[in-house]
Formats: structure tokens, C-alpha cells, sequence
């Protein structure tokens, strides 16, 4: 009796752990995206089907896919495979799939193997536990990747990734008299999900369109390294700062951009790894956070 | 009044008021749509069709640099890019013929190396010219691609994407702007058909209260509206018509009463003729039968009376009677020969004067009754050996009709009034000659009714004159 339910304890999170298609409700319910093409003069672009594979984590299942991307079963669909290039070889190693073509895959045009070995390459990637794929013919690497694997990020499908994020950032300048600062609001527009601290130092480098206006920052070699910390602070490390009240409204102009917009907490300035001081601008040691009083 | 669940709201639909207010509303909707919609989607339009050559033409200006390069290489796609001064604010991708990326104008996060399976990228490698532009509320974005052509294949694709965040904020306050233009336009047009309603409807209140009014019988009230417009029209029309009907109620209460008090007349004679018969102890024999007489004669009034009063009603009531050709002479010939025989008791001599036939299209019993009164009264306030002379003559296309008599003669302050209903100038001798008093009315009723006119003219204690107007009659001419 003690054995049996050892037995069972230990069998039920194995039981948890196995994919779906061993339980005794049957093969796996969810469909595995199938790469095609639309059809068309006009507007070709890849699209997916839903197939249902048994067992697609495997060798046979793997190459149950790329079989079935032969034959589209939708209408306005097309198979990215030529007929005359025939699937010759599946393997599996780890999470690195190889998908081994016949030798007329070298006789395609260049657009017509990125199109297979991508569709290829984006069928598999969405099987679980393949990470990477490889694309041969008659064993040898072939373009586009060559020896190169294929993975998720190396395929774009839209220009959402490249798409530019419009974001409002204020920048502080110094009047042309040296005596505060003025807000500048600009809309800049980036790759990243938010504005960087390098991006904020790379703006206050153009100068903005109102007259009687200076960048705290001289040029593009004034910024050494800037870096955030673990702690969220924001390290920015300058070649040089001009001395007094100058200084000052430099380190001002800085800790007030990069505070403003980029979630930074604090800012940490340093001339050549020195604290300000020792170029002659007193109270801007250590941590920094939003100066607010000081705007003209 | 209503009192249907839905009454209030039925009389609500059905209103002058609300159905004005309401197209004007819709009027105005119709208008701010138009106002908020195709402006906005022009300038949408503008901008999309401007970024559209805009980026076509950098990115052909591009592919066609780099078709010169034998091998495209990320540094001959910067050099070129530079040189061309084509970067902007745009982001430029260039791949080779298999799609990967070759160079990327993005700093930061460069994707060089990577499968670029764009469907602008495939169409373009593809040999196709391609632009998509999406417009959202924070910018336009754009994409323009286009193949690096060698000979006839392409050997990689140029790629342009923008991202305009400025000609979408002009939008913005484009459409701001218009809808703060729609809501002062609003409230300035809500306000204005307010005002107007409200003077409408006070105007409009005026003419009904007006209606009411005089629907209650107050024949009297006049509408004070000023202006010019179709509601003072109206107004100015209402109090014309309100006066005619006030005058003709006047007049109606003035034949009612006249009526009473000349039915009552003859009534109190008969009711005393009798009384004196029934009271009188030992009444004689003859004096009953003078009482009796007088009794009859009263009788015989009272008929006169009812038949002419009849006749007016009629002449009130009826519609007009389809004219048929009368013959103007025979009718004063017939009534001539009836009244010879009262005319010879008076001593008076009737003379008819005639010019040859004289047809008018008229009603013939209208006809005889105006000929017939006519000669009777000139028969009846006649002297004794005195004459009615008779004339029909032709006069252009007129036929008139003359009754003359050397009678007593009207005086000129009554002239005026001789048509009138129970008009009479002297009581006494038309009490005495039989008369009713509606005679002339009748005479004056029918001559309307014919289409004709009448006149007289008199001197007091020398005779009057009757002239009588109609248009004549002739087969095929005028007056048919």
C-alpha cells in the first residue's frame, strides 16, 4: 500500500509534466502555424495556417511541417517550397532543427530561397523547444543565412520593429546671457520604447530654432560615458565643464533633461571620473535630482 | 384635449415650432459633419499623396545610385546615402537580393544582418515600386520601397520609412480648430433660432389668439401686428375679414330684429282684432266682420311678409341657378298686364318703351321678380292719374332696363338706404299701400345675383327713377 502511493505521488507531477499529447485525451489540441504565401500580383506577403501535428517536438513531427507546407489549404494561398525542390532530410539536435533541401534549391533565385528557408525557418521556430534553425541542400549551407542559424529575432515580418516611437521630451538650455536656463520642448522620434539618457544627451546637442540659446553640451566628444546604474542613478561622465556659474548651469541643464523624462532618479556628474568640484563648480557633487527654481 | 399617454408628445411632433426647430438642427448637423469631415480628409488626403512623392522619389533617386555598384556593401550604401543627403528624419534600410539587410541608417538599434520579409520589401524584390502610408492620431506613417535594378533582376531593395509626427499635430489642431469653429457656429446659430422662434411664435400666438377671439364672438378684436412679412398679411387679412363678418353680423342682428318687430306688428293687430271680438258683449254682426277683415288683411301681411322673407333666404342660401337667355320685353310685358288691373284701380297708366328685342342670360324668375317689384312700387307710391313708364334700351353691350314713375318720390337722405331690409321711408303709407319693406332688398338681392347693377334717382314729390344694368345677351356674341 505504501509502495502504491509512493509510486503514485511520484508518477502524478510526471504525468503534469508531459506534453499534451500523452495524456489520455489524445494528440495535442493547439495547431502549429504553417508558413505560406499569399497569392496575388498585388499584395504578397506571408501568411499562417493552423495545422494540427502529432507529436510536432520530434523528428517526424517536424517534418510533418514542413511536408504540409507544400500544400496550402486555403485559397489565396501559396506553398513558399517550390514543387521542384523535395524535402530530404530532417534532424534535431537539442533545439537546433536542420531542414536539408535537394540540390535544386540552388537553382532558385535569391528572393525565392529567403522566402523558403525563412517560412521555413518561422514554421519550426514555432514549435516548442526549437530555438534554432538551419537550412542545407544536399547538405551544404545555403543562403541567405549560409552557416548562420535562424532564429525569432533574426527574421523580420513587418516594419513594426524598425516602426520610430514619437515621444514629447523637454530640454534645458542655457540663455545666451549665462544667467539660467530655458525649457525647450521637442518631439523626438526613436527606435527604442523610451527615451535613453544618451539619446536626451545626443538631442541637447541640436540646438533648437529660438535664437539666444546654448547646449550645456559643447560638443559630441564632451560625454565620456554615460551609464545607469542599479540603483536607477544616472552616471555621466564629461571630458570637461566650464568653471563657476557656468559650470554650474551646465550640470543644471543635464540633471534637469535627463531627470525630466527618462525615469532617471538621480544623476551623477563627473569631469574626467572628478567630481565638479575639482573643476571649480561647488555644489554639484554627488547624487543630483531635478533643479527647478533657476528657469528664465 | 388629448389625454393619450403619448398625447403631449404627439403634439409636440406635430408642431410648427419643433418641426422648424428640428430641420434646422438636422440643416446644421448636416453641416458641421461637412465641415469637421471633408476639410480633415483633404488635408489627410494632401499630405498622404505629398509623403507619397516625397519618399517614392528619395527612394528611387537611391535605388538608382546604388544600381551603379557592382557589389552592394553596407559602406557603399552609406556613402551613398550621404552623399545624397536623402536621410531626413527617415529611417533607411537597403537589403540585397535575398532580402537581408545590408545597411541600416538607425544607430541604435540597427538591424544589419537580419531576414527583412517586409511585404513592401518582398514586393519590391520583387520588382515592384511600392508606398503605404497609415495615418493615425499621433503621426503619419509612411513607407515607400523600391528594387535595385540590374539589367532586369533586382539586386536588392531600398527601403524608406517616416514617421511624421507634425503635419499630424497640424491635423490635430486643424480639427481642433474646426470644432471650436462648429461650436461657436452652434451656439451663435442655437441662439439666433431661438430668437427667431421666439418672435415667430409670439407673432404666431398673436393671429391664434386672434382666431380665438373671434371664435368666441368677439367680432370687435383686431390683431395689432406689425411688420411686413406674411404673418402681417395675414394678420391685416384676419382683421378685414373679421370686420366683414362683424358688419354682417350687425346687419343679421339688425334683420332679426327688424323682422321680429314687423312679424310682432301685424301679430299684435291680429291678437287685438280678437281680443275686441271676444270681449265685446253683444258685438255686432258687422262689427265683427270689420274686425274680421282687418284680422285678414294683417293675415295676408304676415304672408307677404313670410314669402319675402322666404325669398331672401332663398336668395342667401341657393346657389346660382344656370342662366338661360331671358327675353328682357316679355317679362315687362307679362308683368304689366298682372299689375293693370291694380294700376287701374290707382288711376295710374303703365307705358312700355322698347327698341327692339333685348335678350340677357339670367335666372327668369330672378329676372321677373326685379321687374315685377320695380313696377309694383312704381304702381303702388304713385299719384292718382299718374304713369309708369317702361324702358328697355340697348346701350353698347348693356341692356338697361328703366322703370320711371311720377310718384311721390324718395328724398335724397334716404336714397342711400332704400335696399336695405325693412327699409321704408314712410311706415305709415307703406302700412297703408301693403308693403313689407323687402321689396327693394329683394330687387337689389336678385340684380347682384344676376350680375347687374342698379341706381336711382328721385326728387321728393316728383317721381323716382330705377335704371338697371345687365349685360346683354346675344347668340354667338358678347354676352354669351
Amino acid at each position: 500500500m505504501k509502495k502504491r502511493c509512493l509510486a503514485l505521488m511520484l508518477l502524478i507531477p510526471l504525468l503534469a509534466a508531459c506534453p499534451a499529447d500523452m495524456t489520455e485525451d489524445g494528440p495535442q489540441q493547439t495547431g502549429t502555424k504553417v508558413f505560406f504565401i499569399s497569392a496575388g500580383e498585388q499584395e504578397r506577403q506571408l501568411v499562417t495556417e493552423s495545422i494540427l501535428i502529432e507529436e510536432p517536438c520530434s523528428v517526424a513531427g517536424l517534418q510533418a511541417l514542413v511536408e504540409s507546407m507544400y500544400q496550402p489549404r486555403q485559397p489565396g494561398h501559396e506553398s513558399l517550397i517550390p514543387s521542384q525542390v523535395t524535402l530530404q532530410n530532417v534532424t534535431l539536435s537539442g533545439a537546433v532543427a536542420t531542414v536539408d533541401f535537394s540540390g535544386e534549391y540552388q537553382n532558385l533565385t535569391a528572393l525565392e530561397q529567403s522566402l523558403l528557408s525563412g517560412g521555413v525557418a518561422l514554421t519550426l521556430l514555432g514549435v516548442d523547444g526549437v530555438d534554432y534553425v538551419r537550412v542545407t541542400s544536399d547538405g551544404a549551407f545555403q543562403p541567405p543565412m549560409d552557416e548562420r542559424y535562424y532564429s525569432t529575432d533574426r527574421i523580420l515580418l513587418s516594419s513594426s520593429v524598425i516602426a520610430l516611437n514619437a515621444f514629447d521630451v523637454t530640454l534645458y538650455f542655457i540663455t545666451e546671457d549665462g544667467e539660467g536656463l530655458s525649457a525647450v520642448q521637442r518631439t523626438i522620434k526613436i527606435t527604442e520604447e523610451y527615451p535613453s539618457p544618451r539619446t536626451l544627451l545626443t538631442e541637447l546637442l541640436t540646438l533648437p530654432e529660438e535664437s539666444g540659446l546654448r547646449s550645456p553640451l559643447p560638443d559630441t566628444a564632451a560625454v565620456s560615458s554615460c551609464r545607469v546604474d542599479e540603483n536607477g542613478v544616472c552616471r555621466v561622465d564629461l571630458t570637461a565643464l566650464e568653471s563657476g556659474q557656468a559650470g554650474r548651469l551646465q550640470v543644471e541643464a543635464l540633471v534637469n533633461t535627463l531627470c525630466g523624462d527618462s525615469g532617471i532618479e538621480a544623476v551623477v556628474v563627473t569631469v574626467g571620473g572628478q567630481p565638479p568640484s575639482s573643476a571649480g563648480v561647488d555644489g554639484c557633487d554627488g547624487e543630483l535630482t531635478f533643479f527647478g527654481d533657476n528657469l528664465q | 384635449m388629448d389625454k393619450s399617454r403619448f398625447g403631449w408628445l404627439r403634439r409636440l411632433l406635430s408642431s410648427l415650432r419643433f418641426r422648424i426647430s428640428a430641420a434646422f438642427v438636422v440643416l446644421l448637423a448636416a453641416v458641421l459633419v461637412i465641415i469637421n469631415y471633408y476639410p480633415v480628409q483633404l488635408m489627410r488626403e494632401q499630405v498622404i499623396t505629398t509623403k507619397e512623392t516625397e519618399l517614392s522619389s528619395a527612394a528611387t533617386t537611391l535605388a538608382a545610385a546604388l544600381e551603379g555598384y557592382t557589389e552592394l556593401t553596407e559602406d557603399n550604401v552609406y556613402n551613398t546615402v550621404r552623399l545624397l543627403d536623402v536621410m531626413r528624419e527617415r529611417r533607411i534600410l537597403v537589403t540585397d537580393a535575398g532580402g537581408i539587410v545590408i545597411y541600416d541608417s538607425s544607430q541604435t538599434a540597427a538591424v544589419v544582418g537580419r531576414l527583412a520579409l517586409f511585404p513592401e520589401v518582398i514586393a519590391a524584390l520583387s520588382g515592384r515600386d511600392v508606398f503605404r502610408c497609415r495615418y493615425s492620431e499621433t503621426g503619419f506613417e509612411s513607407c515607400a520601397a523600391v528594387p535595385v535594378m540590374r539589367g532586369s533582376k533586382a539586386a536588392g531593395a531600398v527601403y524608406f520609412y517616416d514617421y511624421d509626427t507634425e503635419q499630424a499635430a497640424r491635423l490635430r489642431e486643424t480639427q481642433g480648430d474646426l470644432r471650436n469653429l462648429s461650436a461657436v457656429l452652434t451656439v451663435v446659430s442655437s441662439l439666433g433660432i431661438a430668437v427667431f422662434m421666439l418672435i415667430f411664435s409670439r407673432r404666431l400666438g398673436l393671429l391664434l389668439r386672434g382666431v380665438k377671439r373671434v371664435g368666441q364672438g368677439e367680432y370687435s378684436y383686431k390683431i395689432q401686428m406689425r411688420g411686413e412679412d406674411e404673418l402681417s398679411a395675414i394678420g391685416s387679412e384676419f382683421n378685414v375679414l373679421t370686420g366683414q363678418i362683424q358688419k354682417n353680423e350687425e346687419q343679421r342682428r339688425q334683420f332679426v330684429s327688424d323682422a321680429s318687430h314687423e312679424l310682432k306688428t301685424p301679430l299684435a293687430s291680429i291678437r287685438l282684432l280678437s281680443d275686441s271680438i271676444l270681449q265685446t258683449e253683444n258685438i255686432s254682426r258687422e262689427d265683427v266682420r270689420e274686425f274680421l277683415i282687418d284680422i285678414n288683411e294683417e293675415i295676408e301681411r304676415l304672408t307677404r311678409i313670410s314669402e319675402s322673407l322666404l325669398d331672401l333666404t332663398r336668395l342667401d342660401a341657393m346657389p346660382p341657378a344656370r342662366p338661360v337667355p331671358c327675353d328682357v320685353d316679355a317679362t315687362v310685358s307679362k308683368c304689366a298686364e298682372l299689375l293693370r288691373g291694380s294700376a287701374g284701380q290707382y288711376e295710374v297708366r303703365i307705358e312700355q318703351h322698347s327698341s327692339g328685342a333685348h335678350f340677357i342670360l339670367a335666372d327668369p324668375d330672378g329676372l321677373y321678380q326685379v321687374i315685377f317689384n320695380l313696377m309694383e312700387n312704381a304702381v303702388k307710391y304713385n299719384r292718382r292719374g299718374g304713369s309708369v313708364v317702361v324702358e328697355v334700351s340697348e346701350d353698347k353691350d348693356m341692356t338697361v332696363l328703366c322703370v320711371r314713375d311720377t310718384g311721390i318720390g324718395i328724398p335724397q337722405e334716404h336714397l342711400n338706404n332704400i335696399f336695405r331690409r325693412f327699409y321704408r321711408v314712410d311706415k305709415t303709407r307703406s302700412r297703408a299701400t301693403g308693403g313689407t319693406g323687402l321689396g327693394l332688398a329683394i330687387v337689389d338681392e336678385w340684380v347682384k345675383n344676376l350680375g347687374g347693377r342698379i341706381e336711382v334717382k328721385s326728387e321728393y314729390g316728383r317721381g323716382s327713377e330705377f335704371i338697371v344694368r345687365f349685360v346683354s345677351y346675344r347668340k354667338g356674341g358678347a354676352g354669351q
